[in-house]
């Protein structure tokens, strides 16, 4: 774990100065997770384009880093990455897919630090239970589903990223719902019918959130 | 009553919001009229540094991170600050001074340095003479002036927590060269969550000459016991 000045595959000068791994299989490994992500969620290179792609790999290649650090550490960055990427329009959601692309792709790479790897999994674990303490496993899944049906299709995988959206809004994250949706469902880009959608979709997500706080300890 | 009559005055939360705007319109003559107002009705620089000065930077990064202010917005904020800093600097030097001398730097790569330098003005303030060396300073440049300057004091500051392998580096140098030197740590990698808290505990068992101090208050505590 170095900072890096000189050129290297996973710098990306938007996001500023900070750790990037230095050991090449580490850095091949980063950016199969990255390449799995968009694949995964076409909506990374759709709406952010290169720089998405770039904060990607940066990203990653950060929390490569942190599985050197005390699992304290690890998730306090995790948590508050996540919420600045959730406030810019970037589910927490999709986090947790990132760690587990990482922990995945790391853990082949290199095996002798599974260990170490298996940290970037408990920090998502930590998201994936704050995302189900607002919406039920088997809830999100049923309103993906039905999204899906009512959107007539169109972009893989975005009924998730609202419903998302809405769990990170009931974790306080006020501009979770706004800045995914001023381009997930906006009319210039979307069919009538695909806004409609995605309007009752989080409707009928922040239903289910509110209950879940109604139903709170 | 006498004791409420008398207590010092603070800083009120609509002189806080007219700064923190003015401070992000980057109306940099505003924010200086607010804070020689805040001075002028004997409101302590402790107070305007912490919660004025500092708390509306601290604004800016949850702002920023809210995606409510640029980043362009932030660096306006942060030069901005720095000016004013240097705006009340000579009222704090007016202060007498005695023979004990503090330096203050931030570990290499570190880039925060507005909180390092309130540190430095705040011993200032207490009557030390106090050197600021700023963001990212190397640690050879940092030995040469505690030779220079012979400091009874050395205080690093550190924001990021992912910079401690170099604040390391930088603590296993001076306490080599300098073993009775004193060391104070502080910085916001320290402050709020378990890791900052388990990261200080560490480097305190680790350095015998380091202390942390969490705020201002407790190094106001230490300057006007020493
Ligand atoms: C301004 C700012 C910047 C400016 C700094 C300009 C400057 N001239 O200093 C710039 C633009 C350079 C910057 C850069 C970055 N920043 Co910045 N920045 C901030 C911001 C908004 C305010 C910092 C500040 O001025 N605080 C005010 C001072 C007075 O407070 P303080 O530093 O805590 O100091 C007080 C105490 O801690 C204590 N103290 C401090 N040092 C010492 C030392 C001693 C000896 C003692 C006794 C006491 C003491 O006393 C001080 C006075 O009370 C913070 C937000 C925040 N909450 O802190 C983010 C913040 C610290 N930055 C952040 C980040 C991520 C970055 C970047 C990585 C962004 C990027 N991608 O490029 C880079 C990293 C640069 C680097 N390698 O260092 C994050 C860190 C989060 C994390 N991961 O842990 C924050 C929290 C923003 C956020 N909300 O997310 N940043």
């Amino acid at each position: 774990m170095l900072d890096i000045s000189a050129p290297h595959s996973l710098f990306n000068a938007e996001a500023g100065s900070h750790p990037l791994p230095v050991d090449e299989r580490e850095i091949a490994a980063v950016l199969r997770a990255s390449r799995r992500c968009y694949q995964a969620q076409p909506y990374f290179l759709e709406r952010y384009g290169e720089r998405g792609e770039a904060f990607t790999r940066s990203d990653g290649g950060y929390l490569a880093t942190l599985a050197d650090h005390p699992q304290s550490h690890v998730d306090s960055q995790v948590i508050w990455l996540a919420r600045i990427l959730a406030n810019r329009g970037i589910p927490r959601w999709l986090m947790e897919m990132h760690l587990d692309l990482l922990v995945t792709e790391l853990t082949a790479a290199v095996p002798d630090r599974a260990a170490e790897y298996f940290k970037l999994h408990c920090a998502a674990q930590v998201l994936r239970e704050e995302r189900l303490a607002a919406i039920s496993q088997s809830d999100f899944d049923a309103l993906v589903a039905k999204f899906d049906s009512a959107s007539g299709g169109g972009l893989k995988g975005a009924g998730a990223l609202l419903v998302a959206a809405v769990c990170d809004e009931y974790c306080g994250l006020a501009e979770a719902v706004p800045s995914l949706v001023g381009w997930l469902g906006s009319p210039t880009r979307f069919s009538p019918k695909w806004c409609v959608a995605a309007t009752d979709t989080l409707a009928q997500a922040r239903r289910l959130a509110a209950q879940s706080r109604a139903d709170a300890p | 009553m006498t004791a409420v009559l008398s207590a010092p005055p603070s800083i009120e939360n609509a002189c806080y919001r007219e700064y923190l705007k003015a401070l992000l319109e980057g109306d940099r003559p505003r924010c200086a009229e607010v804070v020689q107002e805040q001075l002028a009705r004997g409101v302590s620089l402790k107070k305007v540094y912490l919660d004025l000065i500092q708390q509306a930077m601290y604004e800016v990064g949850t702002l920023w991170e809210r995606n409510a202010v640029s980043i362009a917005a932030e660096h306006l904020a942060s030069a901005s600050t720095e000016l004013l800093l240097a705006q009340i600097y000579p009222q704090i030097f007016a202060q007498p001074h005695k023979d004990r001398r503090a330096i203050i730097a931030c570990v290499p790569r570190e880039l925060h340095q507005i909180g390092a330098r309130m540190v430095a003005d705040f011993f200032e303030l207490h009557g030390w003479h106090s050197f600021s060396l700023g963001a990212n300073t190397p640690t050879a440049a940092l030995v040469s002036m505690i030779r220079e300057r012979d400091p009874d004091v050395v205080g690093l500051s550190m924001s990021l927590l992912f910079n401690r392998p170099h604040l390391e580096a930088m603590l296993d140098e001076i306490s080599r060269e300098f073993p009775t030197l004193e060391l104070f740590l502080g910085g916001r990698a320290f402050t709020g969550d378990d890791a900052g808290r388990q990261a200080r505990e560490e480097l305190m068992q680790r350095y015998q000459k380091l202390v942390y101090f969490e705020s201002l208050n407790e190094l106001e505590d230490y300057l006007t016991n020493v």
